[in-house]
C-alpha cells in the first residue's frame, strides 16, 4: 500500500511516516504544494494525505487541480482549520475525508484504512475477508476459520493487503516493489518472489497465481 | 438646575440659548424704548408746564393789575426805587375766576403755587403763597429746583397722584416771584404699564412663535445629523463598515475622523485576529506531533503518563479551539453570507455521513425558502457541532429541523441514542463541561455552540427527545 503524504511540518511528517510504516504502508512525502500537483500520476497511490497550509500553493488548490485532472485517488485532508465551513470547503474541493489537527494517530489509521477500503468498494470493518480466513489490519495478522492466528512480517502484511484490495487483477512485480519500497529499504532483485513464497507457505499454495513474465494475480 | 441649563440634546441647547438671547434682547429693547418714551413724555409735559406758567402768570398778574393798576403801572418812576408792591392782601384778592377750570376743580391733577419772595412789604404777612384752588387742602411743597431738570423726578400728590413739577423764577416789577406748576403724571404711568403688559404679552407670543419656527429650523438643519446617527447605528449593528460623508460641512471632519478610526480599528482587529488565528493554527501541528508521540508504544507502556499526557494535550487543544472561535466571533460582527439551509444542510449531512458512516440516517425538514439572516460560517459551526454530537450518540437516526416560528429562528437536532438524565441535561446546560471524556471533542463542540449562540443573543436548550435521545434546540432572535 503506497500512500502520498503532503505535509510541510517536518516533525509531524516524521511522526506520520514512522506511524504509517508501522501500519504497513509505504510512503512518499512531499513538502511543497507545487511539487504535489502532478505526483498522483507518478505512482499507484492507495490514498493521499494532504495538509492544507502548504508553502507554494494552498492544499485546496492542489486538490482541485487533481480533481480537474481526473485523479480519483482518495484524499484525506489533514489540517488545523477545523471549522465546519472549512470542512465543507474541503469536501467541495473533492476530499474524501477530513481530519483536524491535532488527532489521535489511531483515528488517522482507522480513517485511512476505511478510506482505502471504500475506494475499493469494500465495507469498512477491522477485518478484510480472505479465502476462508480474515486479515486483521489493526494487528497485522491472519485469523483462520479455527480462530488461529498466523503472524505476518510487515512486508508480508503490506503485500497481502495490496493483493486483497486488488483482487483478480494482474499485478506486476514492479507494482509490488513500489508498494514495498520505503526509501531506505534496499530491495534485492528477488525480494518480491521471496515474500510471495512466504505468503504461499503460510496461507496455501493457490493463494497467488504467478503469470510468468507478467506478474501475479490474487483470484477470489 | 445645572443639567437644565446644559441639556444633552443639541436641539434643546440651541433652543435654550436662542430663547434666552431673544428674551434678553426683547427685555432690553422694551425697557430702553419705554424709558426713552417716558423721559420724552416727562420733558414734553415739563415744557408744556413751562409754557403754561407764562400764560398763567399773565393771567394772575392781569388780575393784579386790575386791582392795582396805579400801583403797578401809573408810577413807573417809582418802580425803580420802590420795588414790589404786591402785598399779601393783593395776592389773596387775586381774582381766580379767570383761571382755567382745571386749576379750580379739586384734585384735578393741575396745580400751581405762587410764592412771593422775601419782600420787605411782605415780611409782616404770615402767608405769601398763592395756591391753586385745585390743591384744596393738600399741602404740597413744589419748591425744589432739582425737579426742574431731567429726569424730572415725580412728587407724590394728592390721591396717589404723581406730579411733574415746573418751577419758574420771575421778577414782577423787580419783585421775585416763584411760580410752580404741577401736572399729574400718574395716568401716563398707568398707560405705560398697560403698554408694558401689552408688549410683554405680544413679546411672549412672538417669542413662542419664534421658538417654534426656530426649533423647526433647527430640526431641519440637523436632519443630516439624524442621517449620520442612523448610519452610526447601522455601523454598530455591523450593517455598514464606513460612514458616508455628510452634507453638513461641520460634520465632515468628524465623519472623516470616525472613518479613519474605523479603518485603523479594522486593521488592528484583522491583525490581532489573524495573529491569534495563526497562533492557534500554528499550535495545532505541534499538538498533532505531541499527540502522535504520546501514543507511541513506548509511552503507552506507561499507562499513567500516557493518560495524563493525552488529557493535557486534549485540554490544550480545547482551549485553543475555544479561543479560535472567540477570535473569529469578535472580528466578524458583520454577516457575510447568509445561511441558506436548503444549500448548506445537505452538505453538512454529507460531511457527517462521511465522518460517521452511512449507517446513521440523517433526516432533515426544511421550511421552504427559509433564509437565516445570520453568518453562514457561524450557523454551520453551530449546526455542525450539534449534528456531530448527535451522530456520535445516535444509534440509527438523527433528525434536523429548521424553522421560523413566532419571533425566533429555531434549530433542533435530535438523536435516538441513549439520551441524558435530567441531571446531565442540567449539567450541560449550565456549563460547557465535557459529557463523556471518552468521546473526543464532545464537550468542546457543545461549548463552541454555546459560545456562538450567546454571541448572537440566542439560547441553547436541551430536552429529552421523543426518539429516545437528546434534543438540542437553538433559538435565535429575529434580526
Amino acid at each position: 500500500m503506497r500512500l502520498l503524504l503532503i505535509e510541510d511540518d517536518l516533525a509531524l511528517a516524521d511522526e506520520l511516516t514512522l506511524g504509517l510504516k508501522n501500519q504497513g504502508y509505504s510512503l512518499d512525502w512531499l513538502v511543497d504544494g507545487r511539487d504535489a500537483l502532478h505526483q498522483p500520476s507518478q505512482a499507484d497511490y492507495a490514498a493521499i494525505i494532504l495538509d492544507l497550509g502548504l508553502p507554494g500553493i494552498n492544499g485546496l488548490e492542489v486538490l482541485r487541480t487533481w480533481r480537474a485532472q481526473e485523479v480519483t485517488t482518495s484524499v484525506l485532508i489533514l489540517t488545523a482549520r477545523s471549522s465546519f465551513a472549512e470542512r465543507i470547503a474541503g469536501l467541495e474541493a473533492g476530499a474524501d475525508d477530513y481530519l483536524c489537527k491535532p488527532f489521535h494517530p489511531d483515528e488517522l489509521y482507522l480513517r485511512l484504512a476505511g478510506l482505502i477500503k471504500r475506494s475499493q468498494g469494500l465495507t469498512n470493518s477491522q477485518f478484510l475477508p480472505g479465502k476462508g480466513w480474515q486479515l486483521d489490519e489493526s494487528r497485522q495478522l491472519v485469523i483462520t476459520e479455527e480462530q488461529e492466528e498466523i503472524n505476518l512480517t510487515a512486508a508480508e502484511f503490506s503485500m497481502l493487503r495490496y493483493f486483497m484490495l486488488n483482487p483478480n487483477r494482474l499485478i506486476t512485480k514492479s507494482q509490488l516493489e513500489e508498494q514495498l519500497y520505503n526509501g531506505e529499504a534496499n530491495l534485492g532483485s528477488n525480494v518480491v518472489e521471496v515474500h510471495v513464497s512466504h505468503l504461499r507457505r503460510k496461507l496455501g499454495k493457490d493463494l497467488i497465481t504467478t503469470k510468468r513474465g507478467q506478474g501475479y494475480i490474487y483470484a477470489t | 438646575m445645572f443639567t437644565l441649563l446644559k441639556p444633552k440634546s443639541l436641539t434643546a441647547r440651541l433652543n435654550l440659548s436662542l430663547a434666552s438671547l431673544l428674551i434678553a434682547a426683547g427685555l432690553i429693547a422694551a425697557n430702553f424704548s419705554l424709558s426713552y418714551l417716558d423721559q420724552e413724555l416727562r420733558q414734553h409735559t415739563y415744557l408744556s408746564l413751562e409754557q403754561e406758567a407764562t400764560s398763567l402768570l399773565a393771567a394772575l398778574t392781569s388780575s393784579l393789575e386790575e386791582e392795582d393798576e396805579a400801583n403797578l403801572f401809573a408810577k413807573p418812576t417809582l418802580l425803580a426805587n420802590q420795588p414790589s408792591l404786591i402785598t399779601h392782601q393783593q395776592l389773596v384778592e387775586v381774582n381766580l375766576t379767570n383761571l382755567p377750570n382745571h386749576y379750580v376743580q379739586p384734585f384735578s391733577g393741575k396745580y400751581f403755587l405762587l410764592n412771593l419772595e422775601d419782600s420787605q412789604l411782605a415780611t409782616n404777612t404770615e402767608n405769601v403763597t398763592l395756591r391753586s384752588p385745585s390743591l384744596w387742602d393738600f399741602d404740597l411743597n413744589l419748591n425744589n429746583p432739582a425737579n426742574n431738570q431731567p429726569p424730572f423726578t415725580l412728587i407724590s400728590g394728592p390721591n396717589q397722584q404723581q406730579l411733574i413739577v415746573f418751577t419758574g423764577y420771575y421778577l414782577y416789577n423787580s419783585q421775585p416771584l416763584t411760580l410752580s406748576l404741577a401736572s399729574d403724571y400718574a395716568p401716563v404711568i398707568a398707560k405705560f404699564n398697560q403698554l408694558k403688559n401689552l408688549s410683554l404679552l405680544a413679546g411672549a407670543g412672538l417669542l413662542l412663535l419664534l421658538l417654534i419656527a426656530q426649533s423647526w429650523l433647527i430640526r431641519l438643519s440637523l436632519k443630516p445629523l439624524t442621517a449620520t446617527k442612523n448610519q452610526l447605528k447601522q455601523l454598530e449593528e455591523g450593517q455598514l463598515d464606513q460612514l458616508s460623508s455628510s452634507q453638513i460641512k461641520e460634520l465632515q471632519p468628524l465623519i472623516a475622523q470616525i472613518n479613519q478610526l474605523l479603518i485603523w480599528q479594522n486593521q488592528q482587529l484583522t491583525k490581532s485576529r489573524s495573529a491569534l488565528g495563526n497562533l492557534g493554527h500554528a499550535l495545532k501541528t505541534p499538538l498533532a506531533v505531541a499527540f502522535s508521540l504520546a501514543n507511541r508504544q513506548e509511552v503507552q507502556a506507561l499507562p499513567e503518563i500516557h493518560a495524563s499526557l493525552n488529557q493535557q494535550l486534549t485540554s490544550l487543544n480545547e482551549r485553543i479551539s475555544q479561543e479560535l472561535t472567540r477570535a473569529r466571533l469578535v472580528s466578524s460582527g458583520r454577516v457575510g453570507v447568509k445561511f441558506n439551509p436548503a444549500v448548506e444542510v445537505p452538505k453538512l449531512v454529507q460531511l457527517m455521513q462521511q465522518v460517521h458512516g452511512q449507517q446513521i440516517e440523517i433526516h432533515y425538514q426544511l421550511a421552504e425558502e427559509l433564509i437565516f439572516p445570520y453568518d453562514r460560517d457561524d450557523l454551520l459551526e453551530m449546526l455542525g457541532n450539534l449534528l456531530d454530537n448527535a451522530c456520535k450518540w445516535a444509534s440509527s437516526q438523527v433528525i434536523i429541523h429548521l424553522a421560523l416560528v413566532e419571533k425566533c429562528y429555531l434549530i433542533t437536532v435530535e438523536d435516538d441514542g441513549a439520551g441524558l438524565s435530567p441531571e446531565e441535561i442540567q449539567q450541560i446546560t449550565t456549563a460547557g463541561t465535557r459529557l463523556d471524556e471518552q468521546t473526543q471533542g464532545h464537550g468542546l463542540g457543545l461549548a463552541i455552540v454555546k459560545q456562538l449562540v450567546e454571541a448572537h443573543q440566542g439560547r441553547l436548550v436541551f430536552y429529552p427527545s421523543n426518539l429516545g435521545g437528546l434534543k438540542a434546540e437553538i433559538s435565535l432572535p429575529l434580526v
